[in-house]
Order: structure tokens, then C-alpha cells, then sequence
């Protein structure tokens, strides 16, 4: 027996029955397709991540209060003892920022979200180069006499204005107050919170009296501190002068912790990786469960069709072949259902990526070739494994239990 | 040349033993055309399972043409079987799926043969049981007659020297029972098969130039 033939009788008994073998073939279809697709989703989360870093710049470093600890704040007192160039001298910029989610609304007509609003210094803009679509950024002068302007992101210009009217010029409304957009940003694409595109800037000095007064309770609070460095390659010096300036500030004796957080983008490109590398071993191992499942189930329906095969098997036997061509037979056919299903897999899952990376711009699927291989090898493996038992139980048969079996 | 000597076959089944062959010696010399006979029960098909090494004797040698095959291991009698006998069944036992070309095919398939020669030596075999024109269509598509036909031919394909039929006519009515056992006839006679014919039906063995009559897994008579 040739191993076309071999193929062509698996074929001949797999087409016998075609709703049986595609149901057998659905658990590893699905599986094959998630696997692949939810590993695209998640490359192409990760690129986008990385690449969103790598455009925020990789020497800056980001100071917060502590999460975890109610009472921890920083001030502007904070601000002032790290831009002294003294106390940090690698710092090339320390630029203080408040932060919060405010309900903005067009004056002009009824649309309104709520969305992320912030307090910067002009110099914001160029250090996370954020680009004016239209107009300007707010000037050192508008923070100084607390000029009620404000730069929008792209997004919340289109939610407030649908209709293609100019943003630009507008009044809005941020938590109640009154802001006049000087500017829109150029979009940059991307998601999750502090998305340019989502962002409302006003100069901090408004954020701080007027939008966020209640929480700064007359402490000049901020929510975090950008310190921008000269060189790239000094963060761990930096970060220990900057906690020890700031534990200085806190009055924090020995032993006490710290109550903010000092990290830079390295770390959070490395946690972020860290993270999108675990979800994607974790979509990975869901593709692999229901690839599982699906193999037990081919071993479940070969079983069934060993045994209804019985007597096919007895004449087999009867004339001439030999138990290794009865086991390639069974394993062949286990194979065709598994590759089959593998390829379909394949097909539905790099269609499932195009799907969602035409539906959700923002995410960007990347149709990893690894995938492809391991998953397709998987589901080759799986037929293998799951279509050895069966094999091996119709190769063992006796012939003349075989023929007699009714 | 077929030679048993002291054969036993015992089934067991829970407690009870029964003995389907019972210390059995014969021998059918090549060009025979033997019938066994027997009412049911009697290891009529036990005999023929043993002489067509499907399977082993409890206990006793199976001498075919002149090679001890009773202690052969599962793969060895699987190739004895492909080359040197022809099983034809009651209920024929075709492959449904295929057709009578690829029926007929199968076993030298298994022997290894192929291309143009699988394909000659098959047509052939169909155009010797007189289904030429039958290569494909499938089972259902044929009468029972003419599918045991395809089964005859599937078993002479290989031309082995020795046909063994259990029931041939079982399913078939008695016109279509009669010239099947012709064929037989004309096959034993123009080929010198030996042709060995498993029947409870004494006007079937009738056809045969030697009747084996065996009883409780004991021959008690053989005449020729
Ligand atoms: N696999 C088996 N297990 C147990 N008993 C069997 C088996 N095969 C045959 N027998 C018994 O052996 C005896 C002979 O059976 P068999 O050769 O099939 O008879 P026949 O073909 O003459 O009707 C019967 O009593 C039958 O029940
Ligand atoms: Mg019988």
C-alpha cells in the first residue's frame, strides 16, 4: 500500500460520513483558528505598545505617589527640589502634571464624554512630541495668567464635533469650566488611558485651581512628575538621586518606604512586554485547551469507528494486510481529519485577524508565521497522539473475532 | 497440499470449554474439490478458520504445501493468507465504499503490486467471474449474485492455490446458489484449484468430488 492510496482510502471512509468527520474536525478547526488569531491579536498588541514607547522617548522617567498609600502626594515643592540643577544635574526637563477624568462638553450643542484631562507646561508638548493638527499649543504666558484654553486630542474633537465643524475656536466645557480650544492634536493612533487622542490639555495652572482644587486642598499637588534626562544611559544614578531628594522632601527616616513611585520607560516597556508576552502564552494555552479537546474528540470518533469497522478490518485482515498497515490506515485517517481541520483552522483564524484589523483600527493583528507552523505542527501532533490508540486497537484485532463480529 | 494433524481447537467461555475441533487429522491433496459438511455448531468454520490461517490450533500441527504454518507469528500468516488462499464468505464481505475494481484490487494492493499490472491482473480476475463490465460499480449497485462474484474474483486475484468458501450460497437463492458453485466447478477445473466449500446443506456438497462430514469437532466420515 502506497501512501496515496493510503490517503485516498482515509478520504473514501472520511467522505462516507461528512457531518460526523466535520463535526470531529470543528473542535480542532476552533482551535487551530483561535490559537493563530489570538496570537495575532496579541502581536499586534505588543507592537503597538512597543512602538507607542519607543515614540514617547526612552529617557524619561516618571514620578507618581504611591498607589497603595491614601495619604502619599507630591507637590510642587517636589517639582521645585528636583529642577535644581544641583541636586539633579542629569535632568534636562522636570515638568509637573496633573491628571484626572473630567466630563467635557461642547458649548455649542448637546455631545459631551467623559475623558482624561490634563494640567501641563507648554514644554509637555515637545518632550512626549505631540504635533498640532491645527493651531497651537498654550505658551508659558497662558500658564502664568491662567488663560482658560485648551489643546484637544483628535478623538474628542470628532465626539464633540461629528459634524466636521472646526473644533478649533470653539468653547467647551471641562467639569463646568469654561476652556477656549486653541489647538488640536494630530492623532497618533493607539488606546487605553493618556492616549493623546483621548486628552483634553489645559495649562496646569487652571488644572490645578480650577479643575482639580477640591483634590489639591491647597497643596499644590500633582498627580506625576516627568523629569526628562540627558543621556539615556544614566537612569539608575538618576533614580537613586531623585529618591533620595524626594525621601529628603517627605522627611522619610530610614526604614520607612517610600510613598512614591519612581520608574522610567524601559521599565514599563519591559513590564508592558512582560504582560502582553503573558497574555499571549495565556491565549495561546486557550487555543491549546480547546486544540485538545478537539484531539480527544477525533480519538473519540475513531474509536467508534474502529469498532463499527470491525468486520472491514476481519476482511482486511483476511486478505493479506498486515497489522502495520491496518495501524497506518486508522492513523492516516486521524491525520487527514486533524491536518484537515489544521489547514481550515489556519484559513479561519488569518481571516479572523483581517476581520478584527479592519473592525478595531486601533488594533493591528499581526499574522505571526510561528504561529502558523506551531499550530498547524499541534494539530498534526494532536491527530497523531489522539489517532495512535484507536490505530492500534483496530491493528490488534484477531481476524476471525474480526469476521465473526456482527 | 493441506494437512492437519491432531488439530484442537478450544474456546473458552467463563468455566465451560468447548472443544470446536476435536483432535482433527486430514489431509486434501492440490486439485482437490472438497465440501465440509455439518449441522451448526459442528466447527465447520473453526476448520476452515484453521486451514485459511486465520487461526491457530490450540493444540496439533498445520502442515501447508509442505511448511509447519501453526506456530507462525500474526504478519507471517497475514502474508501466507495474501499469497496462497482465497476466502470467499457468506455474506461476501465487499467494502462498500469501494467498487468492484477496488474490491478486487485490495489484496494485491497488500501484496505490494501496483501500476499497470494491479490494474491488468485485476480486470482480469473480474472478466474470469464473468463482470467485466461490473468494474465500477459499487456493492449496492450489484445483484447478490454478482457480488459474491467480485468476492470470488477478489479471492483469485493473487492466484493462490487454494479457495476457501464458508456458506458461499448462504445468501443467495437457490438459481443464483447453482451457478456459483459452477463457477467454482470451472474454476477447480480449468485452474486445478483446490477448492474447499464449508456448507450445512448436503444438495450444496453434493457438487464436490469428496464430502467431509464433521460432528462435534470430529470428522465422521469422509467419502470421495
Ligand atoms: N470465538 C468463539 N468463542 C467461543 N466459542 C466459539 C467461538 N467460535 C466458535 N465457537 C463455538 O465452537 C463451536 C463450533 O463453531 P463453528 O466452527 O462456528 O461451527 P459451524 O461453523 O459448524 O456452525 C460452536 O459450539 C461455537 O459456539
Ligand atoms: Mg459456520
Amino acid at each position: 500500500m502506497n501512501i496515496f492510496e493510503t490517503i485516498r482510502t482515509a478520504l473514501e471512509s472520511l467522505t462516507a460520513n461528512k457531518l460526523r468527520t466535520l463535526l470531529t474536525m470543528l473542535g480542532v478547526i476552533i482551535g487551530v483558528g483561535s490559537v493563530v488569531a489570538l496570537l495575532s491579536i496579541g502581536a499586534g498588541v505588543t507592537a503597538n505598545i512597543t512602538g507607542r514607547i519607543s515614540s514617547i522617548g526612552s529617557n524619561l522617567i516618571t514620578v507618581s505617589p504611591m498607589f497603595n498609600q491614601p495619604g502619599a502626594r507630591l507637590t510642587m515643592a517636589d517639582v521645585a527640589a528636583l529642577s535644581n540643577p544641583l541636586a539633579l544635574p542629569e535632568a534636562t526637563m522636570v515638568l509637573p502634571e496633573v491628571r484626572g477624568n473630567l466630563l467635557v462638553a461642547a458649548a455649542t450643542n448637546t455631545n459631551n464624554e467623559s475623558t482624561s484631562v490634563s494640567g501641563e507646561e507648554p514644554a509637555f508638548f515637545t518632550m512626549r512630541a505631540i504635533q498640532m493638527a491645527e493651531g497651537n499649543i498654550f505658551t508659558a504666558n497662558d500658564v502664568l495668567v491662567q488663560t482658560h484654553v485648551a489643546v484637544i486630542g483628535s478623538a474628542v474633537a470628532t465626539t464633540l464635533y461629528p459634524n466636521g465643524e472646526n473644533a478649533l475656536g470653539q468653547t467647551i466645557l471641562v467639569g463646568s469650566v469654561p476652556f477656549k480650544v486653541i489647538g488640536v492634536a494630530v492623532s497618533v493612533g493607539g488606546f487605553g488611558p493618556n492616549n493623546t487622542d483621548d486628552n483634553v490639555y489645559v495649562p496646569i495652572t487652571v488644572a490645578m485651581n480650577k479643575l482639580f482644587a477640591g483634590r489639591a486642598a491647597g497643596l499644590n499637588a500633582v498627580s506625576d512628575i516627568y523629569i526628562q534626562l540627558d543621556q539615556a544611559n544614566d537612569f539608575t544614578a538618576a533614580q537613586n538621586d531623585i529618591q533620595t531628594i524626594l525621601r529628603q522632601n517627605h522627611h522619610l527616616v530610614p526604614g520607612q518606604p517610600n510613598d512614591f513611585r519612581v520608574f522610567n520607560q524601559a521599565q514599563i516597556a519591559s513590564t508592558l512586554d512582560q504582560v502582553s508576552q503573558a497574555l499571549t502564552e495565556f491565549l495561546g494555552a486557550i487555543g491549546g485547551i480547546a486544540l485538545l479537546v478537539g484531539g480527544i474528540g477525533i480519538m473519540n470518533i475513531m474509536l467508534v469507528s474502529v469498532t463499527e469497522r470491525t468486520r472491514e478490518i476481519g476482511v482486511r485482515k483476511a486478505i493479506g494486510a498486515k497489522r502495520f498497515t491496518i495501524l497506518m490506515q486508522f492513523l492516516t485517517e486521524a491525520l487527514t481529519v486533524s491536518g484537515l481541520a489544521g489547514l481550515i483552522g489556519l484559513g479561519l483564524g488569518v481571516g479572523a485577524s483581517d476581520l478584527i484589523g479592519r473592525a478595531q483600527s486601533n488594533l493591528k493583528p499581526a499574522v505571526q508565521p510561528t504561529a502558523l507552523i506551531v499550530a498547524f505542527g499541534f494539530s498534526v501532533i494532536i491527530g497523531v497522539v489522539f489517532g495512535l490508540y484507536p490505530a492500534w486497537r483496530a491493528s490488534r484485532l484477531e481476524p476471525v473475532e474480526a469476521l465473526r463480529y456482527e | 497440499m493441506i494437512e492437519l494433524k491432531n488439530i484442537t481447537k478450544v474456546y473458552k467461555m467463563g468455566n465451560e470449554t468447548v472443544r470446536a475441533l476435536d483432535d482433527v487429522s486430514l489431509k486434501i491433496n492440490d486439485g482437490e474439490f472438497v465440501a465440509i459438511i455439518g449441522p451448526s455448531g459442528s466447527g465447520k468454520s473453526t476448520m476452515m478458520n484453521v486451514i485459511g490461517c486465520l487461526d491457530k490450533p490450540t493444540s496439533g500441527e498445520y502442515w501447508l504445501n509442505g511448511k509447519d504454518v501453526s506456530r507462525l507469528r500474526d504478519d507471517q500468516l497475514a502474508t501466507v493468507r495474501n499469497r496462497n488462499i482465497g476466502f470467499v464468505f457468506q455474506m461476501f464481505n465487499l467494502l462498500n465504499r469501494s467498487s468492484a475494481l477496488r474490491n478486487v484490487e485490495l489484496p494485491l494492493r497488500y501484496g505490494g503490486v501496483h501500476g499497470h499490472d494491479l490494474y491488468k491482473r485485476s480486470v482480469d480476475a473480474l472478466d474470469s467471474v464473468g463482470l467485466k463490465d461490473r468494474v465500477r460499480h459499487r456493492p449496492v449497485e450489484l445483484s447478490g449474485g454478482q457480488q459474491q462474484r467480485v468476492a470470488i474474483a477478489r479471492a483469485l486475484v493473487t492466484q493462490p492455490s487454494l479457495l476457501l468458501a464458508d456458506e458461499p450460497t448462504g445468501a443467495l437463492d437457490s438459481h443464483t446458489g447453482e451457478e456459483i458453485l459452477r463457477l467454482f466447478r470451472q474454476l477447480h477445473e480449468e485452474r486445478g484449484l483446490t477448492v474447499v466449500l464449508v456448507t450445512h446443506d448436503m444438495n450444496i456438497a453434493r457438487h464436490t468430488n469428496r464430502i467431509v462430514a464433521i460432528k462435534d469437532g470430529r470428522i465422521e466420515s469422509d467419502v470421495s
